[in-house]
């Protein structure tokens, strides 16, 4: 009771308050009262503006330009007319950093979404009937959590290069075999958080109540659980997109992921790096800044909505 | 101020804790928010004293400030609190260190959350005692000593324990024994049996007692429970919205409270032997005021039935009733005239027979062995009727009740008919008719209504699925089960967590009634509120039974409570029956030896003088119950020979009482005569 | 206590097993076709079929999938098939071990150093230092460790100087102590993605700690900061962080594929990358299998800690 202990105390003031808003404008109000929160959202939305717009917004032509090669010999320090220098075949970095956003920004949240989608119904049906499946489900999942999640995309991506059925599902499309492939390899992370959430709530009065007058499973795992988990459900997503940026963003790297001439940051920073012992800095940084800055973007939303959901 | 006087022993004659005109404040959000507004009170030494109020009253945070332990967002904006003589408020952080090792400690409320569960009970215990500056072996002896002043029968493998393998009992007396290491000058007790059962409450209370004269320590004693405070404390505060409102010798203010407020408190308590069928319970209307609002003259004048144009313009006086009697109101001499009887107008219950279980039992099955929950238990109820089923927890009351709602399936053999008729053991084995016809009520109305859902689309589901009627007439339904249970229609658009404790365990209520039920599982539902919330939902109870013909089986661990609503009652332990009987032949006697002490447990806000029964021992662990009479371990009138060696017969002291025992029912009733 | 070590093991051997049989599913269910990847498009047909049975690629499901379990149990994987004259496990080790430096050097760097920032943190909760430590953390735990890479290669390598931007194989020639300054750049890069797990970790469990019943009961006996801390805080509070830091090495793993790659390191990525083009099942396999068997036996031990710390713990898991 609220009146037991002290410290609790201040709770009750905190739920009175509560009252006059309801929880989820109360949540946003809290969150726009976070800096990083601030921060996070104008750092993302920079990038998303970038994506959408992509080169009707870049000062070159990111694929085709070869202005860069005037300078001399490629690649151009940076310079009033190349802000960022230009690549090894004189291409503006400052395009192509902008437009670098577009392909990781379709497939890292499109994958982490997928995952949250499968890893919460997967989740919810382990947590939900318990016993045997989730038995064996539990440790299945678990071998999956064991699997170096980079290691086992490179592993899938250049095993598969050319199957049938893979373009068949994909629709010809590398991104969304990507795509497939980082949802995979997330949903038992997340199937794992959301089991334990579920066994949390399962066994609360609420859904005995449920259960003496007669709903079903699925009534009680959709409508009755479900709205109960959204805040863990959404903390996870956040967080899954950060981790979605990252290993996509290696497999770029290591040359299985987004492919050439997508001007990819992953992709640009390996191009890049045969320049450094040149003291060619440019063509690494600008696109290693670029990615540091969108999951940190990415990371202070999670952090602000998960501060302000767990509450 | 001078280290010097911070010593113990040194100021003879001072108050053991004098507060006066303490203010402390919550900041929430920048705003300082009062929580406490001017509690001025004292304590002689060797003095008990005791904080009674509901919920947010400011009781536990005036306990904690008394050895100057706040939240961190708390400020002490006024007043001085004084303990031994020496102003705590003003100390700095090692005077205030030297201070709580020699002169005050406490004892809390979750005795199994006080101590750190990584470490052995001997290692917390000694560093109580290093802490006063003994040498490591000297500790460890004084260690054993404390345990086996608490009564440990053996300090030292408890000293070997985690915390996790003791029970709330055991554990409650390590931090008893704790609080005691530097023999303090107060010892604050801050609900130190809220959540033990009542058989360990005595025990417990007891104990606190003996120290209390061996050590002449003066108590802060902090309880929701008047009978508690009662029967430990000399003087008593009743606190309401942050300020003492009546103070005086316990007995006194109890027998004849002179505010309105303690007034209310005590009349909304079953008590006396009071019996729904003689008097409703009086209630409080209102709720406590939001903590940190801004307060009128009066704290109490939105709830008070004697407010008056005086109590809204002049700021009401301490008045002296009697020497050391004082309440703070304009009206004391009209306390008296708040009517004492609400006369009751119920039916009362049927014979027909509504329920009928035979041989109910049910295993649970962990880590490879069987744990028997329930092991044969017949029970019958019949139309209009509440059973009220007591005994200590892990005795098998809530496993019982969710055995007869098919929760838990009972085991094969178990016969349960509803109306004549056979009963699924499984709820999804039912008839739609079969589910309809039985409900619960769970205690924490919190995890009971779905945190996500309006009160309408609780109700609305309920209706619905019990009724299937359409959506129209199940709106109808919903508005009807609202306005019968006096929720407003503003509340049905709420979500649960924007209501306050007892609107909450109206919807559920609602709820459970949604589909005309022949029967309702309450399950301890008033002991998570407040006893004048309590005095509301306890009457709601009986008036929709008596309208509905409703049977209830009523679980309670408040014997106080099942006295005044049950018509029947049975006693459980180990998972069986042990008696029943109706409501008067249980508190008449002759009694099962378990029941005795539990009756005898109770601590009386009437403060009946009464025998004490001790149980020895804890519950033994269903897993292995003991021969012969599962009971015979913690038995007083254990027969040796007979009780540990063949099971009792169930005998029949008149018809419908009978008593699992060896012993004859005269034979007891003697015994219990002569105890008396 | 050893009932609990017993069944956690045997736990770990089940996951074991099913991880080796996704493994193997993942190879038989993805088209490659590894005898044309290693032995060039223009290889004869015939040589192309004499190596598929050679390497028993034409055996049944079942007989390849007994085979890598036959592998696992005597730990003999076979060759190498891109590099017949290689052990398996001969041809992993020497990478392995060179990532293992670079590892076993980030950890040594970031595990002191977060744990007391974490501890710092929580002592000054919502203070400047505080927020400054946890900003930090956040920024090094989320930025991928090859962009930190790429970006102290420019700075420290390229600008400063002080250490060697870019990977090369003179530095096989020095001693380990002359190695440092071709190791510091990967190991920081993954010491610093490390340090924000760890320390936000440390500050939330020391924060639980400090503000739970029992803290709140030993400063009422009197005990003074610095005893709390040391008896009733630390021994709660690291726990969630082992558990962190257990989990995160599927992490650091991953991370340092992207690190080793991005500094041109010789180290396990190189052997992967590799053996993935080309198509190299046995040495792919292994390689998967051997960075889950990392995982987990960082988690078993995280785990049999934890339940050392944490008698409660052990009931738990125990049970499960």
């Amino acid at each position: 009771m609220s009146d037991t202990a002290t410290p609790s105390a201040p709770n009750v003031l905190v739920a009175s308050m509560a009252e006059r808003k309801t929880a989820r404008r109360e949540r946003w109000h809290l969150l726009r009262k976070r800096p990083g929160f601030i921060i996070g959202v104008f750092i993302c939305g920079f990038w998303t503006v970038c994506a959408v717009l992509g080169d009707r917004i870049t000062p070159y032509d990111p694929f085709t330009d070869r202005d860069g090669l005037s300078c001399g010999r490629a690649p151009c320090p940076p310079s009033s007319a190349h802000w960022f220098g230009t690549d090894k075949i004189g291409r503006d970095i400052l395009s192509r950093v902008m437009m670098g956003a577009r392909d990781l920004l379709m497939v890292a949240p499109v994958a982490a979404v997928l995952s949250v989608i499968f890893g919460t119904i997967l989740g919810m049906v382990m947590g939900y009937y318990r016993g045997l499946v989730d038995n064996v489900l539990s440790r299945i999942v678990e071998a999956f959590l064991a699997l170096p999640v980079v290691m086992v995309g490179l592993f899938i991506l250049t095993l598969s290069k050319d199957s049938a059925v893979l373009d068949a599902i994909s629709f010809g499309s590398r991104n969304v075999i990507i795509i497939y492939v980082v949802a995979l390899l997330f949903t038992p992370i997340v199937a794992r958080t959301v089991r334990s959430t579920v066994l949390g709530e399962r066994d609360l009065d609420y859904v005995v109540s449920a259960r003496l007058r007669g709903e079903s499973s699925l009534f009680i795992m959709t409508r009755e659980i479900l709205p109960n988990i959204t805040a863990p459900i959404i903390v996870e997503l956040t967080v899954r997109i950060g981790y979605s940026i990252f290993t996509v963003a290696t497999l770029s790297l290591l040359g299985v992921g987004l492919q050439r001439p997508s001007p990819d940051w992953g992709l640009a920073i390996a191009e890049g790096r045969d320049l450094l012992p040149a003291d060619q800095w440019w063509p690494v940084t600008f696109p290693a800044l670029a990615i540091a800055t969108l999951v940190v973007g990415v990371n202070l939303i999670a952090d602000s909505i998960q501060a302000v959901y767990e509450r | 101020m001078s280290l010097t006087t911070s010593r113990p022993g040194s100021s003879i004659g001072a108050l053991a804790l004098d507060v006066d005109d303490l203010h402390l404040a919550y900041n929430v959000r920048g705003i300082p928010r009062p929580v406490l507004r001017g509690v001025s009170f004292h304590i002689e030494p060797g003095e008990a004293y005791g904080l009674v109020g509901e919920s947010g009253c400011g009781k536990s945070t005036t306990a904690y400030a008394a050895l100057r332990y706040m939240p961190r967002n708390g400020i002490i904006t006024g007043g001085t609190i004084k303990v031994d003589g020496d102003d705590i408020t003003s100390m700095n952080r090692s005077q205030l260190r030297e201070f709580r090792v020699h002169k005050a400690s406490m004892v809390y409320q979750d005795p199994g959350s006080a101590l750190n569960p990584t470490i052995k009970i001997g290692k917390q215990l000694i560093e109580s005692f290093t802490v006063l500056g003994q040498s490591g072996t000297e500790a460890e002896k004084s260690a054993l000593e404390a345990l086996r002043k608490v009564q440990i029968a053996d300090p030292a493998r408890v000293m070997g324990r985690y915390p996790h393998q003791l029970s709330g009992g055991m554990l409650q007396r390590v931090v008893i024994a704790m609080a005691l290491a530097c023999d303090p000058k107060l010892l604050v007790l801050d609900e130190p049996t809220t959540g033990l059962d009542a058989t360990v409450e005595a025990e417990v209370l007891d104990l606190v007692r003996t120290l209390r004269n061996e050590t002449g320590a003066a108590i802060l004693l902090i309880a929701h429970n008047l009978g508690v405070i009662r029967s430990m404390c000399d003087r008593v505060g009743v606190m309401y919205a942050g300020k003492i409102v009546e103070e005086g010798e316990a007995q006194e203010v109890f027998d004849s409270p002179k505010h309105p407020y303690t007034m209310g408190l005590l009349r909304s308590l079953p008590r006396g032997g009071m019996h729904k069928s003689q008097s409703a319970l009086a209630t409080i209307p209102g709720t406590l005021p939001v903590l940190g609002s801004d307060l009128p003259t009066c704290v109490y004048i939105d709830r008070c039935p004697l407010a008056d144009d005086t109590c809204r313009t002049v700021v009401p006086p301490v008045v002296q009733v009697a020497p050391g009697h004082t309440a703070r109101c304009h009206h004391i001499d009209k306390v008296s005239e708040i009517a004492a009887v609400v006369p009751s107008t119920l039916r009362e219950a049927g014979t027909d027979t509504v329920l009928e279980i035979t041989g109910v039992s049910k295993t649970f099955r962990q880590a490879g062995h069987d744990i028997p929950a329930l092991v044969g238990v017949d029970l019958s109820l019949t139309d209009g009727e509440t059973l009220g089923l007591v005994g200590e927890s892990g005795s098998g009351k809530s496993t019982l009740a969710k055995a007869i709602l098919g929760v838990h399936a009972p085991d094969a053999g178990s016969s349960l008919t509803l109306d004549q008729h056979q009963l699924a053991s499984k709820i999804n084995k039912r008839s739609a008719d079969d589910k309809r016809a039985m409900q619960i009520i769970f205690q924490n109305p919190d995890s009971a209504l779905n945190a996500s859902w309006t009160v309408r689309n609780i109700l609305l589901r309920s209706v619905r699925k019990l009724t299937g009627k359409d959506k129209e007439a199940a709106n109808a339904r919903v508005a009807a089960l609202a306005d019968h249970l006096r929720l407003s229609p503003r509340h049905l658009d709420m979500k649960p967590r924007q209501l306050s404790g007892g609107l909450k365990q109206r919807v559920a209520i609602a709820r459970a009634f949604a589909g005309d039920p022949r029967i309702v599982v309450c399950d301890e539902p008033t002991s998570a509120l407040d006893v004048s919330v309590q005095a509301a939902i306890l009457n709601l109870l009986a008036e929709l039974q008596s309208e509905q013909r409703t049977s209830y089986v009523f679980i309670s661990h408040d014997l106080g409570v099942v006295r005044y609503l049950a018509d029947r009652i049975a006693v459980m332990y180990l998972g069986r029956i042990m008696e029943v009987a109706t409501t008067a032949d249980i508190f008449e006697g002759p009694n099962h030896p378990y029941t005795e002490a539990l009756l005898s447990a109770v601590p009386s806000v009437d403060g009946e003088p009464r025998v004490r029964i001790r149980l020895d021992g804890e519950i033994p662990s269903p897993a292995n119950p003991p021969s012969g009479c599962v009971f015979h371990p913690r038995c007083h009138r254990f027969i040796e020979g007979v009780c540990d060696v063949t099971e009792p017969p169930i005998v029949e002291v008149v018809v419908g009482h009978s008593i699992r025992c060896h012993i004859p029912p005269d034979e007891l009733q003697r015994l219990q005569a002569l105890d008396a | 206590m050893w009932r609990y070590v017993v069944k956690r093991v045997l736990f770990s051997l089940v996951t074991l097993w099913l991880l080796a049989t996704i493994v193997f599913l993942m190879t038989w269910f993805l088209p490659s076709d590894s005898a044309r990847l290693i032995l060039g498009a223009q290889a004869p047909e015939a040589s192309v079929a004499e190596f598929r049975i050679r390497n028993g690629l034409n055996d049944s499901f079942l007989t390849q999938y007994f085979r890598l379990m036959k592998g696992l149990i005597t730990f003999d994987f076979g060759q190498s098939w891109k590099y017949p004259q290689y052990e398996v496990w001969e041809y992993l080790r020497t990478p392995l071990a060179k990532t293992a430096k670079i590892a076993v050097l980030a950890l040594i760097i970031t595990t002191p150093i977060s744990i007391g920032a974490g501890l710092i943190a929580a002592k000054f909760r919502d203070r400047k230092t505080d927020r400054a430590i946890v900003l930090f953390g956040l920024a090094a735990s989320s930025i991928p460790e090859f962009v930190t890479c790429a970006l102290l290669m420019v700075g420290l390598g390229l600008k400063l100087g002080w250490l060697e931007p870019v990977y090369s194989t003179e530095a096989e020639k020095l001693s380990l102590f002359g190695q440092l300054r071709f190791l510091l750049i990967p190991a920081l890069a993954l010491a610093l993605a490390y340090f924000g797990y760890i320390a936000r970790m440390m500050r939330a469990g020391t924060i639980q700690a400090l503000d739970s019943d029992y803290v709140r009961t030993a400063s009422m006996k009197g005990l003074s900061g610095s005893q709390v801390m040391r008896s009733h805080v630390l021994r709660n509070a690291i726990a969630p962080t082992i558990t962190v830091m257990s989990v995160q090495v599927g992490y650091l793993i991953s991370g340092i594929l992207g690190v080793e790659y991005i500094y041109n390191y010789p180290g396990f990525s190189r052997v992967l990358l590799d053996a993935a083009t080309d198509g190299d099942l046995p040495v792919l396999q292994v390689a998967v299998l051997i960075s889950a068997l990392i995982y987990m036996v960082a988690t078993l031990f995280a785990d049999l800690f934890i339940a050392w710390l944490n008698p409660r713990a052990r009931l738990e898991l125990g049970s499960s």
